[in-house]
């Protein structure tokens, strides 16, 4: 149903924030916690003793802390979305933006805290600019693969809960196969 | 049992006061620690931290407001 009113942005808006939650996590989880790389004021304050393990840990929690807030923001919104019949459920730009907003994220985060400011970097050491740099390239991709997804979901239409379309030109129109499969 | 989901509370309610006991909150070591977080520098570590996030929740903002700019395609 191609005249079927679309507001795209909605779901794009609340996958933006999930992705920048969930690849917050990935970051807090494996990087700052198992590795123990990546602590947030690790090169102004080096973990090399339990104070300034335990000061860097304080930030690590404050850092989770805003991750979860902005996780909770992104199911609010894609709850708000889902009641909506204009809004296309398309899993193409959901899991596009989940990826636009990881990968904004460590862009983001990277360019201010790496680069700019030098408050901390993801493994500090002799190649720490190498990891910087392949912490950027792997964001700016992520943010690449999500844009991508994005465009592609602008063919679909269908809102939560509507019915597949059947005719062989509607399913092509929506990215799916011609043939309905199972 | 009739008040069987109390339980939960309560555990939760003891593992909690028993988490913040063993967490030693006046040792000398935490008085160290909150000193150093809550001293010089809090206010722009903080900014510091929480820009990233202000700038993900404007391009969330953005793009609920105006979507991806198109490339080649009607919006």
């Amino acid at each position: 149903m191609a005249s079927t009113p679309r507001h795209q942005g909605a779901i794009i808006s609340a996958g933006v924030l999930l992705g920048t939650g969930l690849g917050g996590f990935v970051d807090g989880i494996l990087l700052h916690q198992l590795l123990q790389w990546h602590n947030m004021l690790s090169s102004r304050l080096p973990p090399t003793d339990l104070v300034t393990m335990k000061v860097n840990m304080v930030w690590d929690g404050l850092f989770h802390a805003f991750t979860w807030m902005v996780t909770a923001i992104g199911v609010g919104l894609l709850w708000r979305a889902g009641k909506r019949s204009e809004v296309p459920w398309s899993t193409r730009t959901f899991v596009g933006s989940l990826s636009l907003g990881w990968g904004a994220f460590n862009v983001v985060e990277g360019l201010i805290d790496h680069h700019l400011l030098g408050i901390h970097h993801v493994h500090p050491g002799a190649n720490q600019l190498a990891w910087d740099v392949g912490f950027l390239l792997f964001g700016a991709l992520l943010v690449g693969a999500g844009g991508a997804l994005i465009r592609a979901g602008r063919k679909d239409t269908r809102p939560r809960g509507g019915a597949l379309p059947s005719h062989p030109r509607e399913r092509l129109a929506a990215g799916m196969s011609p043939l309905p499969l199972g | 049992m009739r008040h069987s989901w109390l339980q939960p509370f309560v555990l939760l309610a003891i593992l909690l006061v028993a988490t913040v006991a063993f967490a030693c909150p006046d040792c000398a070591t935490s008085q160290v620690v909150k000193a150093s977080v809550l001293g010089e520098g809090f206010w722009s570590h903080l900014v510091m931290l929480v820009v990233p996030f202000l700038l993900i929740g404007a391009l969330s903002a953005f793009l609920y407001r105006i979507g991806l700019p198109s490339r080649g395609m009607k919006p």
